[in-house]
């Protein structure tokens, strides 16, 4: 099928466009040049007075996975109000609003005009459950982040200094369970847990059992991370998250590994970066760090952060930082889960509500949009919920809308708590982001930082043809004044194409497809490779209880699967 | 006084929703109009007039309309959602969650209903001269105490099944019969007037509001302390007289233990150990 989309405002920060009128082709799921299009047979999409961007790029959103799962499962009341009908032969049905059924989270997703999401932290021993799922979400790329932080083989590696094989073992983990980057949950944390342990676990506190602290394993994985050439830096949710006082310890494992940085790249990824910028030392005196943070990424090239931005309304908290919930389910009492995963991690569930007038929960929805706002580089930092951790992704456009407009932003802070805003510094900044970067922040960057950027996130000549395009004119309205219309705009899409097929039209789903799944195949001398197997063979009967054969997933039990073949530096 | 007569086609197969079925939909309506309104037979979106043969003139206010259901509708979910006056009246029995969220109005029931009867109702009367089944002005599963029923009079002259008044935060619910186990779990305000027995773990978590029993219990649930013996007690909009024993609880959802559970002595002799505590 052949496209033109004709006389939008293209946005594509990857490519320098900013917001000039053009034409856009897609051939057979990719973008090209218009010269390649027929322009007779070609459909035609009359996007004058809209704005054309790239399909949308979510870093960070639990979107599938055991505890995801064990969350709707939780959660009844979350699926009686909201729901989606069936529409024959377009869209399957489904339900939920902060754990909601897979068909609904790719049509949503959709409908706002994203197109890749990431699934951030999967228990590599239940990866196969999270590749069901993700094989069951409509329309949207996606790819999984195992969690590594506390697995024994590679502590075990840390701990005796073989970062060699420890960088080994990672490829083939990666390789065996389709996983895309390493992923750190409050380091050591599980395993402490395992140990009764691990309730606010400092950076630098020993784990039990080993040897090693939460920093060392940060330093350890950020070097392995280099070693494979792995297209994502580390993906860390810091130590200490949501406990009072904690940005310090978020500062400290930002610095660890500041001498890491290679290329100019960065070495880190701090993601929801919120819930771990608080000052303070009880819950009474939580105030903000958000500026002390923002300042540290400014003058430092090597991180790159997710906000994780509050959104006031229900959501269900679930992570791998198991002691965390623990700690949560007793400062709101309700629901809790806890699961532990054999060797390792663990994770939990409570179900939680933000409220305006909670003096912590303005705290912390002031500290995401400060940290937004003060950042001066738009290419690192993204815009996410830790969706349905601090809110779900449907709220998006509300958060895009607090970002472009001091109106949208004032207009809030009127309904919360006053007490909560004087921790603050969000009434005192003035900046907006524009439109062109808003596209970075939830596009191009991700996308870039992902590895992707050669096809995703950008619409140049050779993308995937994922393009949303939403109904605002940006010559016509002024947005930090009308900020309404483009909240609007982007919560229903124009139209969106997935593949250079129309999924969504005006707002609507029209068709029901199946995206890819990304995994990075790092390749390894073989020898080494061998060297980690013959070790993870001889420990698995001792550690699992599952044999290895269950345990590797085969390259044809995935619907789509998408290498993204990466050349180690190992030799 | 307009009044309105529905009688089911065939006999119900499947579930069919009737949230539209309530004088708040019906009032100002033509008998044609009324026809017209959404209903679901399973899957399938059906209209009222494919599903009932339906008569009278409604009135044009809410609370002038009668609605007079003819026959068992026994497969029926949500009848009267939502409604704020007027009257419904069944003649057979009625399925599930009738009067959900209803804020007024009476609903009568000459048979038996399904679950949930008067789910989060907030205001009105709903009166069953048959049995109930489980979670009687209740809330839904997995919600937090409280969010069940918060005003209201239900009144059952036959059994009820299990959690009557599960997280309920007021008004009455009255049974004439037996009860099954969990009355009044999760409740944090509001009466519940049992006349019959019950069968065991009474007040489970409970909060606050107060439960009556004048038949047997099996046991008393042991983070429920005794604290004195009472004559009778008024639960609206009726009087039951003891003496009961009156335990307080429940420790374990909240410790400063607001609930009350009334527990008739004469019919549970097996309770007299209880009476050392009292001195």
């Amino acid at each position: 099928m052949e496209w033109i989309i004709k006389n939008g405002f293209v946005y594509d920060p990857l490519n320098n466009v900013k917001g000039e009128k053009m034409d856009i082709a897609i051939k057979n799921g990719k973008i090209v040049s218009l010269s390649q299009v027929n322009e007779r047979e070609a459909k035609v999409v009359d996007a004058s007075g809209m704005v054309v961007m790239a399909g949308g790029v979510d870093i960070h959103s639990h979107i599938a996975g055991p505890k995801v799962n064990a969350g709707r499962i939780m959660r009844p009341e979350d699926h009686y109000k909201v729901y989606m009908r069936i529409m024959g032969n377009v869209r399957r049905s489904g339900s939920g609003r902060t754990t909601p059924s897979t068909n609904i989270i790719g049509y949503k997703y959709a409908r706002m005009g994203w197109t890749t999401v990431i699934e951030p932290a999967t228990p590599p021993l239940k990866t196969r459950h999270t590749h069901e799922e993700l094989d069951d979400i409509p329309i949207i790329d996606k790819a999984c982040f195992p969690l590594l932080d506390s697995n024994w083989f590679i502590l075990n590696y840390l701990e005796k200094g073989e970062i060699e094989k420890c960088a080994a073992f990672i490829a083939w983990i990666l390789k065996a369970i389709k996983g895309y980057a390493i992923k750190l949950v409050d380091p050591g944390s599980a395993e402490a847990w395992g140990w009764g342990k691990g309730v606010g676990l400092h950076c630098d506190e020993p784990i039990p059992g080993y040897n090693l602290t939460p920093l060392d394993i940060v330093k350890g994985l950020c070097k392995v991370n280099q070693i494979l050439n792995l297209p994502h830096p580390i993906h860390v949710h810091c130590n200490r998250l949501g406990f009072p006082g904690n940005y310090t310890c978020t500062l400290e494992t930002m610095d660890s590994v500041s001498g890491l940085a290679k290329n100019g790249l960065p070495s880190i990824h701090i993601t929801h970066v919120q819930f771990t910028g608080y000052t303070g030392e009880s819950w009474a005196s939580v105030g903000s760090g958000g500026e002390e943070i923002a300042k540290y990424v400014n003058n430092n090239k090597h991180v790159t952060l997710d906000l994780g931005q509050v959104v006031f309304g229900e959501a269900t908290t679930m992570t791998a930082d198991a002691p965390f919930e623990f700690t949560l389910y007793h400062l709101s009492p309700g629901k809790w889960s806890n699961a532990d995963v054999e060797v390792e991690t663990s994770a939990g569930i409570v179900p939680y509500k933000y409220k305006r007038k909670n003096y912590v929960n303005t705290v912390q929805w002031t500290i995401g949009l400060e940290i937004a706002l003060l950042v001066k580089d738009p290419w690192r930092v993204f815009m996410t919920t830790d969706h349905p951790n601090a809110g779900p992704f449907t709220k998006y456009p509300t958060v895009i809308g607090w970002l472009v407009s001091r109106k949208a932003r004032e207009k809030t802070m009127e309904t919360v708590n006053k007490r909560g805003l004087r921790k603050s510094a969000l009434p005192t900044i003035d900046r907006e982001y524009d439109l062109y970067e808003i596209t970075i922040l939830t596009r191009a960057s991700p996308a870039k930082i992902l590895g992707l950027e050669k096809e995703k996130g950008h619409l140049g000549v050779g993308a995937d043809a994922d393009v949303a395009i939403y109904n605002i004119n940006p010559e016509k309205i002024d947005l930090s004044k009308d900020y309404k219309e483009l909240v609007k705009a982007f919560k229903r899409a124009a139209y969106t194409f997935k593949n250079g097929e129309l999924v969504v039209k005006d707002g609507e789903i029209v068709k029901h497809t199946y995206g890819k799944t990304y995994y990075v195949n790092c390749r390894i001398p073989s020898d080494l490779e061998k060297l980690v197997v013959d070790d993870v063979k001889a420990k698995f009967k001792e550690w699992y209880s599952v044999s290895l054969n269950n345990y590797v997933i085969g390259d044809e039990e995935i619907r789509s699967l998408k290498p993204l073949e990466v050349e180690s530096s190992l030799k | 006084m307009g009044e309105v007569t529905l009688k089911p086609k065939f006999t119900f197969h499947v579930p069919v929703e009737m949230f539209n079925v309530s004088p708040d939909m019906f009032s100002a309506k033509t008998v044609k109009e009324i026809g017209e309104l959404k209903a679901y037979e399973g899957n399938r979106e059906k209209k009222l007039s494919d599903l009932f043969d339906i008569e009278g003139e409604p009135g044009g206010k809410p609370e002038e309309v009668t609605i007079i259901v003819k026959g068992d509708i026994s497969k029926a979910r949500r009848l009267g959602k939502g409604m704020t006056a007027g009257k419904i009246v069944v003649e057979g029995n009625a399925g599930h969650m009738v009067g959900y969220g209803m804020r007024g109005g009476i609903i009568t029931i000459h048979g038996n209903a399904g679950l949930w009867v008067g789910c989060k109702m907030k205001d009105g009367v709903i009166e069953i001269f048959g049995n109930a089944e489980d979670n009687v002005g209740g809330s839904l599963r997995g919600e937090k105490p409280g969010k069940g029923m918060s005003g209201g009079v239900i009144l059952i002259h036959g059994n009820a099944g299990a959690e009557v008044g599960r997280g309920m935060k007021g008004g009455s619910i009255i049974v004439d019969g037996d009860v099954g186990p969990l009355v009044g779990v999760d409740m944090v305000g509001g009466n519940i007037g049992v006349k019959g027995n019950c069968e065991g773990k009474a007040g489970a978590r409970m909060k606050g509001g107060r439960i009556v029993i004048c038949g047997s219990i099996p046991e008393i649930l042991p983070s429920f302390y005794i604290e004195e013996v009472r004559e009778s007690i008024k639960v609206k909009p009726e009087k039951f007289t003891g003496p009961f024993y009156v335990f307080i609880g429940d420790a374990l959802a909240d410790i400063k233990c607001n609930g009350r559970l009334l527990v008739s002595i004469n019919n549970n002799p097996h309770l007299k150990p209880y009476e050392k505590f009292l001195e």
